[in-house]
């Protein structure tokens, strides 16, 4: 049934009436081809059978450059060995021509807009996503990772898991929406689990998960999930000088941001794997002409081999 | 934290660095058994194995291989009756998907409405290559047919948390904080929920993407503005709406929508003159309300195209079961939301 492979090209270019190096083109997503005769090209292929994929997989050896805007250099050396594994090279903060951007860096609305309009290239924001700008973003799963903090916690048997976020700091603003993702997580998952459901004051949802409400409290939960990592260590400090002892009277599950180090078991967003991800979708983009994908969410990673003692699974 | 290599995983094992390669990304000369034991050893400290594999993978290609396989797809009968609905055009849409890898579907309707639904002869005898569940259902008949399947499993639509199974879904909440940004943008500040709590994990997830918006908009919404849209132990489509109304609502689904629609039409409220709507699915037909709902898209061609994609590798790549992805799209403007100031 399959056609034999190695006449691909030619009964392609056969079938469309165009040469085998525009064939070649098409289907490598390379300049010099319109994109109307490249796409009937590629239907043509796709009638006759092929995957794109396979003809194009041995030509793909084609180096794609993407630009990096990161000032602070902090994605760099992530990027760079991302892109190695897709044959891909980077380019940091450089202006000239690029199959593609990558921005780590945090540009506000119009200079989003400005840069999208300036460059006809695909644009991939990491790591945060405006809205009003229609570009490709690859961000970490705050929620859902949350939601899997809780959903640990309430295997192992707790049944009282309260949320305990750093909401303070200079910072906060520009972590407010990491922070917001998560705690609404967290609460969207112990709806599901919990014995009932009761209507929750969102609007104080914020304010009311601030971690250091438990360095006093009467009772305490039998679970805390904690977000950010500082919360968890000043906890932590806490509960020994108390001579609570974790995990055996109480249980914490840590919840961060990309990369953060907890010394309980905790998922944390992988930078790597958003690096990945991110020239993924550039590289969808380019080869396929394809539309935006929009917000591509990466799942935390479940690390529970941190302390021993305090192990979950 | 010390970065986790092969080399642990091998020292860990008493096996060579080559071989925990080789088993990870699914090259032959490794033993089912060791296969195995490296892979839990692996994925224990934390190394990601679908990474490993994926960029292993590159030269070899998923295409070649999949021709001719059959897909099992499960659907219950309560989601596709006859006519047009939601869970039909996706099942179409998956049928396209996997037509375009060259693989064959095998639609099986589960007679959940009767009453006794039985796990369908090609799950039992293990004649498909893998299986499609699209939609939730009955969690004991669930549990029945993930015992009898052999073969990678993705669920559409709705996840099984507790088990080991992949699910592609439409992303709940970043596409409803997406469409109360549209209420928000047209300066409505006072805005209401329609979807029943706790009827269904997605109607929960979306009302958390509302909730971020109204929060970080500074804004609260009163316990009355959240609506149910079913009543009684029947779930008749229903909603009883309050004395004082917001000027907005945020709706879990364009069906909420449409009854929403049919309440505030019966007070003779008219939309989006007297209220404004943005609501979910952008899969809305014969209501008066279609074609002029201001709605979040779900894209079900990606959904299809990745819960394909999900088998496939799950056939190659036992191991990379297990993951959801969420499948994001955008707000389709219609005339169902009016600026005020």
């Amino acid at each position: 049934m399959r056609p034999k492979k190695k006449n691909g090209l030619k009964e392609i270019a056969q079938a469309a009436g165009v040469s085998i190096v525009s064939v070649s083109n098409a289907l490598n997503g390379r300049k010099g081809i319109s994109r109307e005769k490249s796409e009937k090209i590629l239907e043509i292929a796709h009638s006759l059978g092929y995957s794109v994929n396979t003809l194009s997989n041995k030509a793909s050896k084609t180096k794609y450059k993407f630009t990096l805007w990161d000032k602070e250099k902090y994605w760099y050396e992530i990027f760079c060995k991302a892109a190695g594994k897709y044959n891909a090279e980077i380019l940091l903060n450089d202006d000239e021509d690029s199959n593609g951007a990558i921005i780590a860096d945090r540009l506000n609305s119009s200079e989003l807009t400005a840069l999208m309009e300036k460059k006809e290239i695909p644009l991939v924001g990491v790591m945060f996503s405006d809205f009003d700008v229609d570009i490709d973003y690859v961000v970490d799963d705050g929620f859902h990772d949350a939601a899997r903090a809780v959903k640990l916690l309430c295997d192992k048997g707790c049944r009282k898991v309260a949320v305990a976020a750093d909401i303070e700091g200079e910072d906060f603003t520009y972590r407010q929406g990491q922070v917001t993702d998560r705690i609404l997580g967290a609460y969207c998952q112990l709806q599901t689990i919990g014995n009932e459901l009761k209507y929750i004051d969102f609007s104080n949802i914020v304010a009311a998960s601030d971690y250091r409400q438990f360095f006093h409290a009467k009772k305490l939960p039998d679970g805390i999930i904690c977000i950010g990592s500082k919360s968890e260590k000043a906890l932590f400090k806490n509960f020994e000088e108390k001579k609570i002892r974790v995990p055996e009277d109480i249980r914490i599950v840590g919840c961060g941001m990309a990369d953060e180090n907890f010394s309980v078991p905790a998922v944390v967003c992988d930078k790597g794997e958003v690096a990945e991800r991110a020239i993924e979708v550039l590289l969808h983009k380019l080869k396929n002409n394809a539309a935006t994908c929009g917000i591509t969410l990466i799942q935390g990673r479940y690390t529970a081999l941190i302390r021993e003692s305090n192990e979950i699974e | 934290m010390k970065k986790i290599r092969l080399k642990d995983v091998a020292d860990m094992l008493g096996v060579s660095v080559v071989t925990v390669s080789n088993a990870l990304s699914g090259k032959k000369g490794v033993s089912d058994n060791l296969r195995k034991k490296i892979i839990k050893t692996a994925h224990e400290l934390g190394i990601n194995c679908e990474r490993y594999s994926k960029c292993n993978n590159s030269s070899n290609n998923v295409g070649t291989e999949t021709e001719g396989l059959i897909l099992g797809v499960l659907v219950s009968d309560f989601y596709v009756s006859i006519g047009t609905s939601f869970y039909w055009e996706m099942y179409q849409k998956i049928t396209y998907a996997a037509t375009r890898a060259r693989c064959l579907t095998s639609l099986d309707i589960v007679k959940e409405k009767s009453g006794n639904p039985k796990v369908p002869n090609m799950i039992k005898d293990n004649s498909i290559d893998g299986l499609i569940i699209l939609g939730m259902l009955k969690r004991e008949f669930l549990n029945e047919v993930l015992n009898a399947c052999q073969c990678p499993i993705v669920s559409v639509d709705f996840t099984i948390p507790e088990k080991k199974i992949s699910a592609v879904l439409s992303s709940n909440y970043i596409g409803m904080y997406k469409a109360t940004r549209e209420l928000i943008k047209a300066g409505h500040k006072r805005i209401g929920f329609v979807g029943t709590m706790g009827f269904s994990h997605n109607i929960g997830e979306r009302l958390c993407g509302f909730q971020k918006c109204m929060i970080e908009n500074g804004l609260s919404v009163p316990l009355q503005w959240i609506l149910s849209d079913r009543v009684g132990e029947m779930e008749t489509a229903y909603v009883s709406l309050p004395d004082e109304l917001p000027t907005a609502f945020a709706c879990s689904s364009d069906y909420a929508a449409s009854i929403l629609y049919d309440a505030l039409e019966r007070r003779g409220l008219s939309v989006p003159n007297d209220i404004s709507i943005a609501s979910y699915d952008n899969y809305l037909y014969n209501h008066k309300l279609s074609g002029k709902l201001t709605t979040y898209n779900v894209d079900m061609e990606a959904i299809a195209e990745s819960a394909i994609h999900r088998i496939i590798m799950e056939l190659r790549y036992p191991e990379l079961a297990g993951k959801t992805e969420y499948i994001d799209s955008n707000v389709i403007r219609r005339t169902s939301i009016k600026n005020i100031e």
